[in-house]
């Protein structure tokens, strides 16, 4: 995620809409796609990264500018993607739409495309057996790269306990990839 | 902590992260040249970061911004219309016409009616007994007198209040 000019935040904070787009075009991949991760249908992903979205312009005027905005961003996302996904029922949870995968294979490669396609798939129903701390912790270091320390300031929880999490949720990953090598996703 | 246990502690979070200083880093190099088993944990992991290597960011629906945009125009407009404050509140309270108060009002005006038609008609009565007296007299019709009487009702509502 970019960071973002100062005079835009105040810009965004005293309601100028055009701002508060470039805040959005600054963030949305983010929000977006960690929504995506945590919930694991689109329809759903929107839905959270709207109320992200609206819950950053009502807030942004209290914000202050205490903490980073990035973080913030980072906090409202994660929070609001889990609990979405706690309050959405088991039977929405399995329902997972597969367009991220298929919309990221690269061009004119059938047989990568395939394989892709199949190690995807296999890291989705992998992530979806850890709880969504975990997966979340995971998700937030291994595709969106954030250092120890903004995973610790996005979930709020001590640098000790993201070392923790990042560790069990590994070791849980490799014993369900070692338990079930060859059965289909 | 046995030494393996403790690189592997490293190779699962820190070091794997590029989070750990430089000695424990090279210190975890080390022992991954000599040990086969923490070298195999090693080559697992790199191979479970190949599967989110592989993952890339979806684009962002294109029409989200729009939803958003609307949404919170949606919301301005909520905000601008004016919410009673506690002051215009306590006005309504006491001059407000509630009920009780217009059904108040509705019986006084009945009350006042009445009245004022009760005075009309003693004054008529008289007036009428007068007339007798003088048709009785001059020998008039009293029938061509009835609408006079009621045109009178607005004179004698007048005279109640004066
Ligand atoms: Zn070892």
């Amino acid at each position: 995620m970019n960071d973002i000019a100062p005079d835009i935040l105040e810009r965004s904070a005293a309601g100028n809409l055009d701002a508060f787009e470039e805040i959005y075009k600054a963030t949305s991949s983010f929000v977006y796609n960690v929504a995506l991760r945590v919930t694991r249908n689109s329809a759903n992903a929107e839905e959270v990264t709207q109320d992200v979205f609206m819950k950053i312009y009502r807030n942004l005027k209290s914000f202050g500018f205490r903490s980073s905005f990035k973080t913030w961003v980072y906090r409202i996302t994660v929070n609001t993607a889990i609990n979405h996904y706690r309050k959405s029922g088991k039977e929405e949870r399995s329902r997972v739409d597969y367009d991220n995968v298929i919309e990221t294979l690269p061009d004119n490669r059938p047989e990568t495309a395939i394989e892709q396609s199949d190690s995807q798939a296999r890291l989705n129903a992998l992530l979806d057996r850890l709880s969504p701390e975990h997966k979340t912790c995971l998700i937030l270091r291994e595709i969106e790269g954030l250092s120890y320390a903004e995973i610790a300031g996005a979930l709020n929880i001590p640098l000790n306990t993201v070392r923790t999490r990042l560790k069990r949720a590994r070791q849980a990953l490799l014993a369900e990839a070692e338990r079930r090598p060859d059965e289909p996703v | 902590m046995s030494r393996c246990k403790e690189i592997q502690d490293l190779l699962q979070a820190e070091y794997f992260d590029r989070e750990s200083g430089p000695k424990e880093e090279q210190s975890v190099q080390e022992h991954l040249k000599q040990c086969s088993a923490c070298g195999t944990l090693e080559k697992k992991l790199q191979a479970q970061r190949l599967l989110f290597q592989g993952a890339k960011p979806k684009p962002v629906p294109a029409h989200l911004w729009g939803n958003i945009r609307d949404a919170i125009i949606a919301q301005r407009l909520e905000e601008e219309t004016p919410v009673p404050g506690i002051l215009e509140r306590l006005k309504n309270l006491v001059f407000l016409r509630r009920p009780a108060m217009v059904l108040a009002a509705s019986v006084f005006s009945v009350v006042l009616v009445v009245a004022a038609l009760v005075n009309a008609n003693l004054q008529n009565q008289s007036a009428l007994r007068k007339l007798s007296a003088a048709e009785g007299i001059a020998g008039y019709s009293l029938s061509a007198k009835n609408g006079y009487t009621i045109d009178d009702l607005g004179t004698g509502i007048e005279e109640y209040f004066l």
